[in-house]
């Protein structure tokens, strides 16, 4: 018994209203894959941005604000840190290194961060191009940006919203020209698309003092406790795991708050949970309207089906025959919808990926794992049983008063 | 089977259908019918639309289950065969033709005259194979890797009546098969079944077809469900059951 000759004809008979059952199944097995999936990459993408980024000490506030700020260099209004506790923490002998932020400025749409040349050199382990900063009028630019090593460029006060520095409260470009020296490697972070500089320029750009005693051009660390400005962060390498968690407790206090971004991002994550519940609703949502077209398109095509499928047992064909090539038919659709949906949804989380990627400059990598499989493979075991449902059909139905209906 | 049964081939006996309608009424769609369908000829069964032709024929064929009476064929009584059963007597030894073809468009000519081969095997047999060639070639089908969307109507019923007769059935069921036709190709249907009877086959014909009754060894006249009295060629004057 060899049904599939058969059902291959039928599939090219019906070939638009296949089509049409195809693209459904497709575009509902593509959303539900493409939510839970590219829910995954957020949080991935997300983590992996925030990785290097061990301990950050702000003001106290929310975290969520600075961590936005801080790692995802998103535009927004953080309070300083005083001056003495920036100083004492830029000091302190528990930390590897601390890296003052400075934020503000930008240039042609990409946020220029003041800091320090380790903080560049632990985020890109090594550069990709040229060399860190080794004086105020010099800058490393990000793996992304479009700048070039040896250009130069006037810092913008303010950082335009959306790029468009128009919308800028008082946009003036700084005096000072800065020379790129130096390219960082892809952190796959907002950090891709900024400019960092070294903080004293930033602090001397903004008439703050500079770190140093007056007249000392130098960059970097150690910087002079009387004169250091407060900071809207700082980046804190810790020297061991205990020196993590000391200096966290350290700087909790009501001058200041410190936390682990990891931690906030959990924190973040559990508050999007709401949003991931949401979306894994939405799935089952799609899910079921899929279901439901399978059912619809099911008893459609069945009704193309049935004229045939009776002269065939006319022509004395079993009853098993008729079974499979109903069965055969329905779930041949379901496979190609599935398989599609599994390739679009997978496409559409890409799409999304790349638009959410340029928007905040988090890299986001979608992938599909075994919950976007078992989505699938659920909807396919589903759509594979409702195929039953015509071959069931078309044996209860009376032959004779087929033929006379046909 | 012994030799008696052999030689009547097909046969019904008192053969009834009762459908019920709409209201729940009782209506009887066949009463009485006594035939025999006797290898070698051409059966014609005629009548009014509603007599009960084409019903006749799908019980002969298995199709539909008698309220009463027998079919009997080589033995076996037909009609109280399980529905499986009656599936695979069907396609052992009926051919059956349709008004309209009933041809799969998207196959080619072979494909659709090998059809009948799918339902017991994953590939056509060679054997099978090559008698569909055979058959095609028999019925002037110069094209056989074709689809018989491209054929005129008189090929396709040419296609339809070697796909009837792939598995080498005795007994030939052919419901209108001139209806949709042109009068040549009509002519040509109709010179086939004969020769088909001249193969010892039992040809059995619903029709409203003139040319074909003229050809027929025996005519059954249905008239609301019963026979009623053989029918006379208008032209000839002759009984066309009269005919040798």
């Amino acid at each position: 018994m060899n049904p599939w000759p058969i059902v291959r004809a039928f599939l090219v008979r019906h070939r638009w209203a296949a089509l049409a059952f195809v693209f459904l199944v497709a575009a509902g097995v593509s959303l539900a894959v493409a939510l839970v999936s590219q829910e995954r990459a957020l949080r991935t993408g997300s983590a992996r941005a925030a990785d290097r980024f061990d301990l950050i000490v702000a003001a106290p506030g929310s975290q969520t604000d600075v961590l936005l700020t801080t790692v995802f260099l998103r535009p927004g209004t953080t309070k300083l840190l005083p001056p003495e506790v920036t100083a004492r923490l830029l000091n302190d002998k528990r930390a590897a290194f601390v890296a003052p932020i400075g934020f503000g400025d930008s240039h042609r749409g990409a946020p220029i961060v003041g800091t320090t040349s380790q903080l560049v050199i632990h985020l890109s382990n090594e550069l990709q191009e040229g060399r860190v900063f080794a004086r105020r009028e010099e800058a490393v630019v990000g793996a992304a940006s479009p700048m070039k090593v040896g250009e130069t460029f006037q810092p913008m006060h303010g950082i335009p919203r959306d790029g468009n520095p128009e919308e800028d409260t008082d946009p003036h470009e700084h005096g000072a020209m800065i020379t790129v020296v130096g390219r960082m490697k892809p952190t796959g972070s907002p950090w891709d698309s900024a400019i960092m500089m070294p903080v004293e320029l930033v602090w001397q750009l903004h008439s703050l003092p500079d770190g140093h005693e007056e007249g000392n051009e130098a960059v970097g660390p150690p910087f002079d406790p009387a004169r250091t400005p407060g900071v809207p962060a700082a980046v804190v390498r810790p020297a061991t795991i205990a020196a993590a968690y000391q200096l966290r407790n350290a700087y909790t206090t009501n001058e200041s708050m410190a936390f682990f971004p990891a931690e906030a991002l959990t924190r973040l994550y559990s508050v999007m949970g709401d949003l991931r519940q949401l979306m894994s609703l939405l799935a089952i949502v799609t899910q079921a309207l899929v279901l439901m077209a399978i059912v619809m398109g099911v008893l459609l095509l069945f009704r193309f089906l049935v004229p045939q499928l009776i002269t065939l047992r006319a022509l004395g064909a079993p009853r098993l025959f008729i079974a499979a090539i109903a069965w055969g038919f329905t779930a041949t659709l379901v496979l190609a919808g599935v398989g599609l949906g599994l390739v679009a949804g997978y496409g559409l989380s890409y799409g999304v990926s790349q638009w959410l990627a340029a928007d905040t400059g988090v890299e986001l990598t979608p992938t599909l794992a075994l919950s976007e499989y078992l989505i699938a493979a659920s909807i396919l075991a589903t759509g594979w049983i409702l195929a039953l449902l015509p071959a069931y059909v078309v044996q209860r139905r009376s032959l004779a008063i087929s033929l006379a209906e046909s | 089977m012994n030799p008696h049964e052999a030689e009547v081939g097909l046969s019904v006996f008192q053969l009834g259908v009762s459908f019920y309608d709409a209201t729940g009424d009782r209506f009887n769609a066949l009463s009485g019918i006594t035939a025999q369908f006797k290898p070698g000829q051409i059966t014609a069964i005629v009548g009014p639309s509603g007599s009960g032709k084409t019903t006749l024929l799908h019980c002969i064929a298995g199709i539909l289950v008698p309220s009463s009476g027998e079919i009997r064929h080589g033995g076996v009584i037909v009609s109280s065969l399980g529905e499986s059963a009656r599936d695979a007597w069907r396609r052992h030894n009926c051919g059956m033709v349709f008004q309209d073809f009933r041809l799969i468009d998207e196959l080619t000519v072979l494909e659709n005259v090998t059809t009948p081969a799918l339902f017991g095997h994953y590939r056509v047999p060679s054997i099978l194979r090559e008698r569909g060639s055979t058959l095609i070639r028999d019925f002037g089908l110069l094209e056989r890797s074709v689809p018989t969307s491209r054929l005129s109507r008189g090929e396709r019923q040419r296609v339809a009546l070697a796909r009837a007769l792939l598995m080498d059935p005795a007994i030939i069921l052919a419901d209108e098969p001139t209806a949709s036709l042109d009068r040549a190709n009509a002519a040509s249907v109709a010179e086939t079944l004969e020769g088909l009877a001249g193969q010892g086959k039992a040809v059995v014909c619903v029709t409203h077809d003139d040319l074909l009754v003229s050809r027929a060894h025996e005519v059954i006249s249905l008239k609301a469900g019963r026979i009623g009295p053989p029918a006379v060629d208008p032209f000839l004057g002759l009984r066309a059951g009269d005919r040798a």
